[in-house]
């Protein structure tokens, strides 16, 4: 694509070039004529005069190398943010080289004289032409450079998200042991299976109304605390007391576990605490139930009940 | 003696026949309770009509055992007022009707028909009241049962209905209910500790108009870093003219200990978040828990397609199909401007409620939309 545009560009200069040459050939000769004829004639101040075949060939090819160059500047401008202290300079020259080439082309009657300024111009703005052409691709090559260590940046930033978030979860992980483990313990646990209205305890799945569990829980100082109880019924689904009072929680180890019910409970400095809770279902399943208990996601205690 | 006999048994089979195809209606479905019984609610509404196949447990208002076994939907668009949409619900509302007799095996007497408040209040400011009585007369008719009634709710008792469907008896006093819907936001409490008064609430804004209002505001530029710059600025607009003052004035925050939140943006939240409480039908949730989704929703919003939820799953007991299925389902409703702005949005009314010193427990209702239904069939069972 840039081959083709600076081929494009070469062939528009030459076909510049050949033209001034044509343009010059024709300003001599006239120029010839015209001191042959003061030599033979009396002289009388002359303006000389440029066939307008020559003006708006000039003015044409001027209108060509602009139209097929201004798409091109303009982006270079709009994104050569790195070099734009130079580019402004060259594209300032640019621009005044162009609209004064316009002015005087545009004149109604040019002289020799202004043709042959135009004729240097017109060199001048093809010179800057390439200057801009270089700027461009350097440009061009800074924005690779700097795409490349932008992504090579961001490569590096992931990583060290991926590292932030692996520490922030070992953190997580060791803050809720220390705080599970050194202020808080559970002792005493218990689950029961009661029948007949509560008033009686089995070991009959058959004859189950309700589990009742318990726990006492001991800490180094005083605090509020949330007691998370999970009961795992023989066919490995935890028993929930309702869907209001159930839910979910993240265990040390990251794992999301279905909780039975949580317990708000506050603690004073060494002074034993007892919980209790109760569980019914619609059936009770025979088969081994197991009580867990979770204090900030570190397990405290465990139980086992059989129901025959 | 003979003919007799044949007789009775003849009497017997036709008993019996009935009483099989409930039994197997009944079987046809996963029950979830011991001791239940299967009702249709069906309901106009103002998009379509709708019909919910319920499973409502014994004392189903003392512990909220209600269970959807069926949810399904025809669009007809009644509000529209024209003989094109009257035609169209009125044939859905009597088809559904006869899905839930013929294909559900339900029996007339537990199929409860109604139409909602959103009709009603739309026919009220169109002053189309007439359509609303022809919709009825016309579907009497339709179904040959010229005694059948069918209930007009408004918004208040629709609100009471479905305070009293989705909260269970131990709570109902201690709950504020907040339903967020696509265009606005409604609820409330009761205050007096009995049912006769709820204190209604009501927001003009809701998930689809704050995602709209951002839109507008975004203009050209539809980037995911320019959507979220002006939602901020669209819930921090809602948040100061209109959020804190109705919370404030409706005086829900010393009278209630839980704030529930229904609505289709809950159900995303909800299901999202909380993939392993698949089977529950309310979730706890905690204002940094959503904060935090809120934040995954634009920084990772990867994390919470169908593959990535259900591979974080470790849980061996869970369905992963079925987590699976409702994920996606969510994913299909909402992309992911629509989950920020909702979540964004109940955030703003969370945070009203979260106190320094004391803090409400939250909870996010799943199946909120056939609440009300579902309390309008409780109350109406012949017990």
């Amino acid at each position: 694509m840039r081959d083709t545009k600076s081929l494009s560009l070469l062939l528009l200069s030459s076909v510049l070039f050949l033209l001034s040459i044509i343009l010059l050939c024709t300003w001599g000769y006239q120029y010839y004529h015209q001191i042959q004829e003061d030599k033979t004639k009396v002289a009388k101040p002359a303006v000389p005069t440029v066939p307008d075949s020559t003006r708006d060939s000039l003015l044409k090819i001027y209108q060509v190398t602009l139209n097929s160059l201004d798409n091109r500047l303009d982006t270079a401008w709009y994104y050569a943010d790195s070099l734009k202290g130079n580019l402004d300079i060259n594209l300032k020259e640019f621009y005044r080289l162009r609209d004064e080439i316009a002015s005087i082309l545009q004149a109604k009657a040019p002289n020799a004289g202004d043709l042959e300024m135009a004729r240097k111009k017109i060199g001048e703005l093809q010179q800057k032409v390439t200057q801009l052409r270089y700027r461009n691709s350097d440009v061009e090559n800074e924005n690779a450079k700097l795409k490349a260590l932008l992504e090579q940046m961001s490569k590096e930033t992931q990583g060290m998200e991926d590292n932030s978030r692996l520490m922030e979860k070992e953190n997580k992980t060791l803050t809720a042991k220390v705080n599970a483990m050194a202020s808080l313990n559970a002792a005493n646990l218990s689950l029961a299976a009661l029948a007949n209205n509560d008033q009686q305890e089995t070991t009959e799945a058959g004859q189950t109304e309700k589990l009742v569990g318990s726990f006492t829980i001991k800490s180094n100082m005083s605090s509020k605390c949330d007691i998370v109880v999970v009961v795992v019924q023989p066919d490995g689904q935890v028993l929930q007391k309702s869907a209001w009072e159930s839910g979910s929680f993240e265990t040390a180890e990251g794992n999301k576990k279905i909780y039975s019910c949580k317990l708000h409970c506050e603690t004073s400095k060494g002074e034993p605490k007892q919980l209790n809770f109760s569980l019914t279902a619609d059936k009770y399943l025979k088969g081994n139930y197991t009580m867990q208990v979770y204090h900030n996601g570190v397990l405290i205690g465990k139980v086992n009940k059989t129901l025959s | 003696m003979f003919p007799i006999n044949v007789k009775r048994l003849a009497s017997a089979l036709l008993l019996l026949l009935p009483a099989s195809s409930f039994v197997f209606a009944q079987n046809s479905f996963k029950l979830k309770y011991e001791n239940s019984a299967v009702y249709a609610g069906i309901e106009v509404g103002a998009k379509g009509v709708k019909m919910s196949i319920l499973e409502i447990g014994k004392n189903a208002q003392k512990t909220g055992a209600f269970n959807v076994l069926k949810d399904t939907s025809i669009n007809s668009d009644f509000i529209t007022f024209s003989p094109s949409t009257f035609q169209a619900t009125l044939n859905a509302f009597a088809g559904l009707y006869a899905q839930a007799k013929k294909d559900y095996n339900i029996s007339t007497e537990s199929i409860f028909t109604v139409v909602s408040s959103g009709v009603k209040s739309q026919a009220e400011k169109d002053n189309k009241n007439v359509w609303i009585k022809n919709l009825i007369d016309s579907f009497k008719i339709k179904v040959n049962e010229p005694q059948r009634e069918v209930a007009v709710i408004d918004v208040l008792e629709e609100a009471k209905l479905s305070h009293l469907g989705i909260v269970p008896e131990s709570r109902r006093y201690t709950t504020f209910l907040i339903d967020i819907g696509s265009g606005n936001t409604k609820g409330g409490f009761f205050p007096n500790g009995d049912t006769k008064f709820l204190k209604l609430f009501q927001l003009s804004w809701g998930t689809k108009s704050v995602a709209n209002a951002t839109e507008k505001r975004c203009d050209d530029d539809k980037t995911l870093d320019n959507y979220n710059k002006q939602m901020t600025r669209v819930l921090t607009g809602a948040e100061n003219s209109e959020i804190i003052y109705m919370v404030n004035e409706s005086g829900a925050y010393p009278m209630s200990d839980y704030i529930a939140f229904s609505g289709g943006i809950a159900w995303s939240v909800a299901t999202l978040l909380y993939p392993e409480l698949i089977g529950n039908s309310v979730v706890p949730v905690s204002y940094d828990d959503v904060v935090k989704f809120s934040e995954r929703l634009y920084k990772n919003y990867p994390s919470i397609s169908e593959e990535a939820i259900t591979k974080s799953i470790t849980d061996k007991t869970l369905d992963k199909v079925a987590i699976g299925k409702e994920v996606k389902r969510v994913n299909q409703v909402f992309d992911q401007k629509s989950l920020m702005a909702g979540t964004g949005l109940l955030l703003k009314i969370m945070r009203q409620f979260e106190g320094i010193y004391e803090k409400k427990q939250f909870f996010l209702v799943k199946n909120g939309q056939v609440g009300w239904i579902s309390a309008y069939v409780d109350q109406h069972i012949v017990k």
